[in-house]
């Protein structure tokens, strides 16, 4: 079972200025709705995004477990708007081969340089919006989807439509805790995608897409392509 | 306590509390400062005299619209001089923005003088910065109650379009003078003197006030088509 939520954070408060500053803090306020003893699945994980449109703050959550939203709203949320969740399953079991969906996505578009031995290079960000839609054209053949073309013009309908640098540091449990600084390009994308493999899009969107999961990369959301 | 009611609503306003040199900067809200000057402006006060009587009124201001920041790459050039450099700066503006903001008393009379001369000012009056005038309809009246009570009994005066793009209800900051004990954000905008030879400014204490809830109801239920295609699948 999957589940969708959705809560509005309330700028004004310091509390939730903490989480909208540092994908860190959120990271850890969206774990702490649910259990300790939440069980851990590969099938499935917590993704969360924050959508950002002008003074509207909004927090999507996909979990496999319903989280309890409710110290999330005392903190930092609206005392007139409670948190909502909705079971995916039923979305999940409308998705087809061949359908259109209108989608958003928050990915951290990187790649990795090429050196010899067949070996993994350093991992480099996409930078210009240019390369980050072509980031994900590429990426989008994996994940079980292509991104639809304007039947006019022939330019795919996906449009880079927020991009963000987040920086802060972590402290890396294999090397004692040093303090490490981590860069973490995001982009946000928004367009009309068709599903070419239904199974691999569903595994795909319950376990997300791209790096950066843990600091609000990789949930891509569907909607009406009409809306 | 007795409020003077003022509505900052003209396209640009620009109210700098620590900038220096080329980079004029803007705070998001109206400052002390740059209030006091525009009433000491419509007093026809020259730039010499005491503003001290003004300084010690309590000011708050409530954020009806934040409006944008507007960044004006600036050059100006003395035509007639023989000197060919244009002399460069960056001007920060806030556009569209909208306040209300409170100068309080106990005493009623000075801020009836102040209310009349705002009508009748002596020099044009600007929003922070000469290439800013001010709204015709500045002044909204005086009011009993301190700035706080008094603003947050206000009509919230942001334009048709914001209010059909905000949510219902809404919710507006209010930024007031600190009281003995509250905890406070200092910002260098209390005049002491505005004396181009001489200018000088003492620190405040701002205390950021609950938000007021304001009803909306041109605004929008919050629609979310992510949400809707899950719930209604």
């Amino acid at each position: 079972m999957t589940y969708f939520s959705r809560i509005l954070l309330n700028p004004q408060r310091r509390e939730a200025r903490k989480l909208i500053a540092s994908p860190q803090a959120m990271h850890a306020a969206v774990l702490a709705s649910f259990p300790p003893d939440s069980p851990v699945s590969k099938d499935s994980r917590v993704l969360w995004r924050l959508d950002i449109q002008g003074a509207s703050y909004t927090l999507y959550i996909q979990s496999p477990e319903e989280p309890d939203l409710r110290h999330l709203q005392e903190s930092s949320g609206w005392e007139s708007r409670p948190g909502e969740t909705a079971p995916l399953g039923k979305l999940l079991n409308k998705l087809e081969k061949g359908q259109s969906w209108g989608f958003r996505f928050t990915g951290n578009p990187v790649k990795s340089l090429p050196v010899a031995d067949g070996k993994r290079g350093k991992v480099v960000p996409h930078v210009t919006a240019e390369q980050q839609l072509g980031w994900l054209l590429h990426k989008a053949e994996q994940w079980g989807f292509t991104i639809a073309q304007d039947p006019e013009t022939a330019q795919p309908l996906a449009n880079v439509i927020g991009r963000n640098d987040q920086r802060f540091s972590r402290r890396n449990p294999h090397e004692d805790g040093a303090l490490h600084s981590v860069t973490l390009r995001q982009a946000q994308f928004d367009g009309v995608l068709v599903i070419t493999d239904v199974d691999l899009f569903k595994k795909s969107l319950l376990t997300g897409m791209g790096k950066g999961k843990a600091y609000g990369c990789g949930l891509l959301t569907l909607r009406n392509v009409l809306s | 306590m007795h409020s003077l009611l003022l509505l900052f609503k003209a396209p640009l306003q620009a109210w700098g509390a620590d900038s220096r040199f080329k980079t004029r900067s803007t705070n998001k809200e109206p400052t002390k400062s740059g209030v006091i000057g525009l009433v000491a402006a419509a007093l026809g006060r020259s730039r010499e005299e005491s503003v001290a009587d003004l300084a010690e009124l309590e000011f708050a201001v409530r954020v009806d619209h934040p409006g944008s920041l507007m960044r004006d790459y600036h050059t100006a050039r003395n035509w007639f001089g023989n000197k060919k450099n244009s002399q460069l700066s960056t001007r920060y503006y806030l556009s569209d923005a909208v306040f209300v903001v409170a100068l309080s008393s106990p005493d009623r009379a000075q801020l009836e003088t102040l209310e009349a001369a705002l009508r009748r000012p002596v020099y044009p009056l600007y929003l922070g910065r000469r290439s800013c005038p001010a709204n015709p309809n500045l002044v909204l009246g005086i009011k009993d109650g301190d700035g706080e009570t008094v603003l947050r009994a206000q009509p919230w005066f942001a334009p048709t379009r914001v209010r059909e793009q905000a949510y219902n209800p809404v919710s507006l900051q209010i930024l007031r003078d600190a009281r003995q004990g509250e905890p406070a954000d200092t910002l260098r905008d209390t005049p002491v003197s505005f004396n181009p030879e001489y200018r000088q400014y003492t620190l405040r204490a701002v205390y950021r006030a609950e938000p007021v809830e304001v009803e909306n109801p041109n605004g929008v239920e919050p629609q979310d088509d992510f949400m809707k295609e899950v719930t209604e699948a």
